[in-house]
């Protein structure tokens, strides 16, 4: 009897609407080139048509990021496109260009949250990491418009060398500017980051998982304010495991729209060019979903040819390997192992408790 | 036999855990694993103390006594409650199976 293939929902498109960003930051995964000017080179009858092709699909949600999202001319009036088709939208953004008519813009096309990035409460040290003074205080005046609008904010940190002693003083700042949460990422070695990692701006695995559990475990929360801290699942303790949040990559349900129009699996086209599959100009959504070669291997690859310490964990079908954009643009390979969790495996640090080898009989 | 009404629980009933299902003990709970379906159950501790019992020796009857003796303050009727539902998830995540009495 044939057995029925499982079906794919896309349930979320990720459009990268520039490739270019007015800030110059130091760890940036995708290395946007520089610039202040507003772009449009992502098509919008293409990109709207697009989007309406993928409802059928699956799509719920799309997410605007960048380069700089609000470097493109024509957000405005594709806000106003993706709330008449009833998507969920979220944003993210440094926040350096946030005004009040497009905060008020997003008010009425009801996104539902606009990520900013803040890297410390020092404005030396975020600007430092941000590569252009004076982004601290257009970011904050940003995030105080959107509290003032009564938008969701998230504020996002990405945790390096540079800003590890900053996290009690960002956690402060995300209160005071009424975010609703605070999202802490740890660096990776793709884009710009790659060279981040050379110089040694990353923190070492016990260093990040000392100042993991001192968030999650031991610094006071403040009541209304919700803080992720982006580790792997291994890396969490059992209580927060529980307590869920992000922890999978979405590889499998997500779509990425490159500022040109390409798709690719996420924002990875941008750095790694075989990893782009067609163009919104002439290709359908729907046909780029269903028969290309790379999103197929991966529906029927993961897990179950996940490498190294990621085919032996417990949590590989929640988590997917982690990013595995990540891990090709390290190896040219979909598969290997996450590099964290390779790491504090081959320093003897990855709990047993967390793989499935060895099995006894119960 | 337990002293517990059960409803439509049998104190009687015995499960058997699945063959190729993963138990990895930590200090505040366990994870159960099933590699064939990616499963993954995440035990508190009071779950762990439940599994292990039904796991080597007892019945739903035993497990549920041995709960209610360690939380005398909680109602049996509560407890019965807790411990069936906890083994329906099991069940249907495909972790344990009835077994036959006889």
């Amino acid at each position: 009897m044939p057995t029925k293939e499982p079906t794919f929902e896309l349930s979320s498109l990720y459009i990268y609407q520039t490739d270019s960003c007015n800030l110059c930051c130091s760890h940036c995964w995708i290395s946007p080139k520089f610039s202040q000017e507003k772009q449009s080179s992502l098509p919008l009858d293409s990109l709207k048509r697009t989007v309406s092709e993928a409802k059928s699909l699956g799509l719920q949600s799309v997410k605007i990021t960048g380069g700089e999202p609000l470097l493109y001319r024509e957000l405005p009036s594709f806000l106003s496109f993706l709330d008449a088709e009833g998507l969920s939208v979220s944003i993210e953004t440094n926040g350096t260009l946030l005004e009040e008519d497009i905060i008020s813009h997003f008010r009425s096309t009801k996104v539902q949250q606009v990520s900013v990035s803040v890297d410390a409460a020092s404005e030396k040290i975020h600007d430092e990491i941000r590569g252009v003074k004076g982004s601290f205080r257009s970011t904050l005046e940003g995030l105080r418009l959107l509290s003032k609008a009564g938008v969701n904010s998230q504020i996002m940190m990405t945790l390096q060398r540079k800003n590890s002693k900053e996290i009690p003083g960002v956690i402060r700042l995300s209160e005071e500017l009424g975010a609703g949460s605070l999202k802490i990422n740890h660096l990776i070695p793709t884009g710009r980051g790659k060279k981040a990692f050379a110089r040694g701006d990353n923190l070492g695995l016990e260093e990040l998982i000392r100042l993991y559990h001192l968030v999650q475990e031991k610094y006071p929360w403040p009541e209304n304010l919700e803080i992720i801290f982006d580790l792997p699942l291994t890396f969490r303790s059992i209580e927060t495991i529980k307590r869920g949040g992000t922890a999978n990559c979405r590889i499998l349900n997500i779509l990425g729209i490159l500022a040109n129009g390409d798709f690719s699996i996420c924002g990875i086209g941008q750095t790694v060019p075989e990893l782009r599959m067609g163009n919104i100009d002439h290709d359908s959504v729907s046909s780029v979903w269903k028969n290309n070669p790379i999103l197929k291997d991966l529906r029927q690859s993961l897990p179950s040819k996940l490498k190294g310490i990621c085919h032996d964990c417990i949590f590989k079908f929640q988590c997917l390997g982690g990013c595995r954009a990540n891990a090709y643009a390290l190896t040219g390979d979909f598969y290997t192992p996450y590099f964290l969790c390779q790491r504090l495996f081959d320093a003897g640090k990855f709990p047993s408790s967390r793989r499935i080898s060895p099995r006894e009989d119960l | 036999m337990p002293d517990i009404v059960l409803g439509k629980m049998d104190p009687t009933q015995r499960y058997k855990i699945n063959k190729e299902i993963v138990y990895r003990e930590e200090d505040n709970g366990a994870f159960l694993f099933d590699p064939d379906s990616g499963n993954l159950k995440y035990m508190n501790p009071t779950g762990k103390e439940t599994f292990l019992i039904l796991k080597e020796k007892g019945d739903v009857g035993q497990a549920i006594s041995h709960i209610h003796g360690q939380y005398a303050d909680v109602d049996q009727e509560q407890v019965r409650k807790d411990v069936k539902i906890f083994l329906e998830q099991l069940k249907e995540n495909g972790f344990i199976s009835p077994q036959d009495n006889g």
